[in-house]
């Protein structure tokens, strides 16, 4: 029941984005910003503070993103330490995640940016093996052609590159 | 495929095609979406990719709008249900007519489009090197695979220059005599030794050179078929001396590199090494190089194990008599050992590690053959002695155990988490009880034997833990009269099973149960679904699930699915829980027609592999065989392995 006190006294925090729109968040929700979080300890914001929690970085358009993200995920269970032995995936994706992610390039490395400020770690991993997953298996002209690249070596330069790094294919 | 080219010559709009096929629907429920495009791809040839699919359900949605088709019954909405011409609507000219239209006003487009990017690119691509600083866009370039990394090199100069980071290679991979040409090796050394943390090496001369220096090295694994590219200078020596920070050895298929210089070396030179795993997986080497002067090399080795939280050796105790004896009696200075995987030869090298591993949580056995009384007194006797707490065991081929001394091994060991009993032919129906009864495990395994005795009824009257995440059962041959249905009632409280792998007998009502059950199911294998019919099939469009409680599925493998015909697998592709697969498997879906593509396509938008093996050939399958083009059929990054008993 103590719980729940704790609770009913301090539901939700004000957040407010870089143009200055205000988003109301329960606290648990946005306590997945590990920035907000510490924010919150440091200022050990007073239970009936209703000032908004500052955060220069992020415009309303992402800062809502980012809300449904954490919404979404609040009940997950904490992040489990990388196993090293493994090898790395980004196959594993959640697909409510990728359906998430499916935004236009500008919006989805707003959300590498803001989730990297805000320091949510669960966000973050998604969003850049989302745009590893743009990368992978294509060839070059293709990468270009995906992020609309110029490429700017000359025919040697390829060659000397490609050349370079032939030790790292498999026969 | 030349008749295939020949059709698609002929260019008919995508509304002539539906029409022609309400057309042919004479019957009086009309046509549904599924048979409009299964006519298509029939008569016309055509896969049906998302452009197309969209364009019929448009030209449905409109024509009902317009009223030149009915939606018969008035059931559904948008493009469900099934729709036939109205009364004196003739709809458009058919391929019958064809020949008066003039050929210029033929609408161009064959079954290949353009890919489409799953994410879109239409608002223009941005370069994420200059969106992005560079701390993030090395963390985007090392998820990625060594082979893609390289691609990225070749993009742009500012691209190269990122991929050129050390930080991005911390983990490398070292193909089979990728150091071969002169000079690569020192190159590597200079450039990446200070950062790696992890290698991985198939096996290539100078590997040493590349080793001698790693400050930061956590995780090396030598593996190689052809340990001779290892023999001018042995990467383990240069090892202990140029990577104090090993934590992780994984020495496979190349043991003869584990000399007793090696060994006291690592002992001095890596002190925080606390995970060792020697493996030979081809069982070529065995005991001929291991070890061979067991004389020098069983103190360091013993010495090395005292310093272990986890050891890893498959294969090798057996053949190695002399080490083994002397580990025996070491075990209890190896206070630390956490995690034993060994194949024991006798029953007192297993007793010893019982009752000489006080830490002792993970235990695999192989081939031992542990009997009843071992297990009821020896093994208790000695777990007593060590006070070792088992969280995980693992028993291989233990053919003499039954399900009395699996009783006593439970009684000795309470509160396992995972359990894995394989190829323990004697457990009989009261050992699969036994073993599926401990309330605490998250994961269990049993596969092998037959399991006499064992009832449906069985399998329902037992629930099975309900913490379990992955669970895997097979049998090479269920009790007659076992269907299956009694899992439903044993898993129903299974809430967080996310792994599911089955060769029992699936019942019609087993499959849409296992979807409304478990909601955290990621990977279901089910190897037997030979005796589902099309009821099964149905059961999964009337199932009622919330959208958001439908299991995310990523992996779905269907075998011996016979009954899959165009329409049940019209019912699983309208389910949520296929939308989010990156693996389908269908094994003898004999039934599917030409259609089964393209709606698997609009289904799974994400699938990667799609396996359909022994099922029909279809002329415009082939053609994905010969083309190796999946976007012919809406397919974006997939990955589609066909194989069939016949073409």
């Amino acid at each position: 029941s103590q719980l729940s006190n704790q609770r009913a006294a301090m539901p939700n925090i004000k957040l407010q984005s870089s143009d200055n729109e205000i988003f109301e968040v329960e606290l648990e929700i946005a306590k997945q910003s590990n920035t907000i979080k510490t924010m919150l300890e440091d200022l050990s914001v007073s239970d009936d503070s209703d000032d908004p929690v500052p955060l220069p970085n992020v415009n309303a358009a992402i800062l809502k993103k980012v809300i449904a993200w954490c919404t979404h995920h609040k009940d997950d269970p904490p992040p489990v330490e990388e196993d090293e032995y493994k090898e790395r995936r980004t196959d594993d994706i959640p697909t409510w995640d990728l359906e998430f992610m499916k935004v236009d390039q500008g919006t989805l490395f707003e959300i590498i940016l803001a989730s990297n400020y805000l320091d949510i770690k669960g966000l973050l991993d998604v969003a850049c093996k989302t745009v590893a997953n743009m990368i992978k298996g294509k060839s070059p002209e293709e990468i270009r052609k995906t992020f609309n690249i110029k490429c700017d070596f000359t025919a040697e330069e390829l060659e000397q590159v490609r050349k370079e790094n032939e030790w790292c294919e498999e026969k | 495929l030349s008749a295939l080219l020949a059709i698609n010559a002929m260019k008919f709009s995508t509304r002539e095609m539906v029409f022609s096929a309400i057309r042919s629907h004479t019957g009086k429920s009309g046509a549904s979406l599924m048979a409009i495009k299964k006519y298509i791809i029939e008569h016309f040839m055509l896969a049906i990719d998302r452009r197309l699919a969209g364009r019929i359900r448009s030209i449905l949605r409109n024509s009902v709008i317009n009223g030149t088709l009915v939606r018969v019954g008035g059931r559904g909405r948008g493009a469900c249900g099934s729709f036939r011409l109205s009364r004196g609507s003739a709809g458009p000219a058919g391929p019958a007519a064809r020949s008066s239209r003039p050929a210029s006003t033929a609408r161009k487009f064959g079954p290949i489009q353009e890919p489409k990017s799953s994410i879109s690119s239409e608002g223009g691509g941005r370069d994420p090197s200059e969106q992005l600083p560079q701390a993030l866009m090395i963390r985007i370039l090392s998820e990625l695979d060594q082979p893609s990394r390289m691609k990225c090199a070749l993009v742009s100069r500012a691209w190269h220059e990122l991929v050129m980071q050390p930080l991005v290679w911390r983990r490398l991979h070292l193909y089979y005599d990728c150091l071969g040409k002169p000079g690569v090796a020192s190159r590597l050394s200079r450039w990446l030794s200070p950062t790696l943390v992890q290698v991985v090496s198939d096996g290539s001369i100078d590997l040493n050179i590349v080793l001698a220096d790693c400050p930061r090295l956590q995780l090396l694994t030598l593996r190689s078929e052809h340990c001779e590219y290892y023999a001018e200078g042995n990467p383990l020596i240069a090892a202990v001396k140029g990577c104090p920070r090993l934590r992780c050895l994984r020495v496979l298929d190349c043991d003869s590199l584990l000399t007793p210089d090696t060994l006291s070396g690592l002992l001095t030179g890596c002190p925080r090494l606390d995970h060792l795993e020697l493996d030979d997986e081809r069982k070529l080497f065995l005991s001929s190089t291991v070890f061979s002067d067991a004389a020098a090399c069983a103190q360091p080795f013993c010495k090395l194990l005292a310093s272990l939280t986890s050891l890893r050796l498959p294969n090798f105790l057996e053949s190695s008599r002399p080490v083994a004896a002397a580990v025996s009696e070491n075990w209890p200075n190896c206070t630390n050992l956490v995690c034993l995987d060994v194949a024991s030869a006798t029953e007192s090298d297993l007793l010893a590690a019982i009752s000489g591993l006080p830490s002792l949580q993970e235990l695999s056995e192989r081939l031992l053959a542990i009997t009843d009384q071992l297990a009821a007194s020896g093994i208790p006797a000695a777990v007593r002695r060590s006070g070792c707490r088992l969280r995980s065991l693992q028993l291989e081929q233990c053919s003499p155990l039954s399900a009395r001394g699996l009783r006593a091994l439970l009684t000795a060991w309470p509160g396992l988490l995972s359990l894995r009993l394989r190829n323990c032919q004697q457990l009989g129906a009261e050992g699969y009880l036994l073993a599926s009864g401990v309330a605490t495990l998250t994961e269990l395994e049993l596969t092998g034997p037959a399991w006499p005795g064992l009832r449906d009824a069985d399998l329902a009257s037992q629930p099975l833990p309900s913490g379990l995440k992955k669970l895997l059962l097979s049998s090479n041959g269920w009790p007659f009269g076992v269907t299956g249905l009694g899992l439903r009632a044993g898993l129903a409280t299974c809430r967080d099973l996310t792994h599911l792998t089955v060769d029992l007998p699936c019942h019609d009502e087993l499959l849409p149960a296992l979807l409304t059950q478990l909601p955290r199911l990621r990977c279901l294998r089910l190897a037997d679904c030979s005796g589902l019919t099309s009821r099964a099939w149905q059961g999964l469009s009337n199932l009622r699930i919330p959208a958001d409680s439908w299991p995310d599925l990523h992996e779905l493998h269907l075998h011996q699915c016979r009954s899959l015909t165009d329409e049940a697998l019209a019912n699983l592709c309208d389910t949520p829980a296929v939308r989010g697969l990156r693996h389908l498997e269908l094994h003898s879906s004999r039934l599917l027609g030409p259609v089964a593509l393209p709606m698997i396509a609009e289904a799974c938008p994400w699938l990667a592999v799609l396996e359909l093996k022994n099922c029909r050939m279809h002329a415009a399958w082939l053609a994905v065989m010969f083309t190796r083009d999946p976007h012919m059929f809406g397919f974006h990054r997939t990955q589609i392995r066909l194989s069939a008993g016949d073409y």
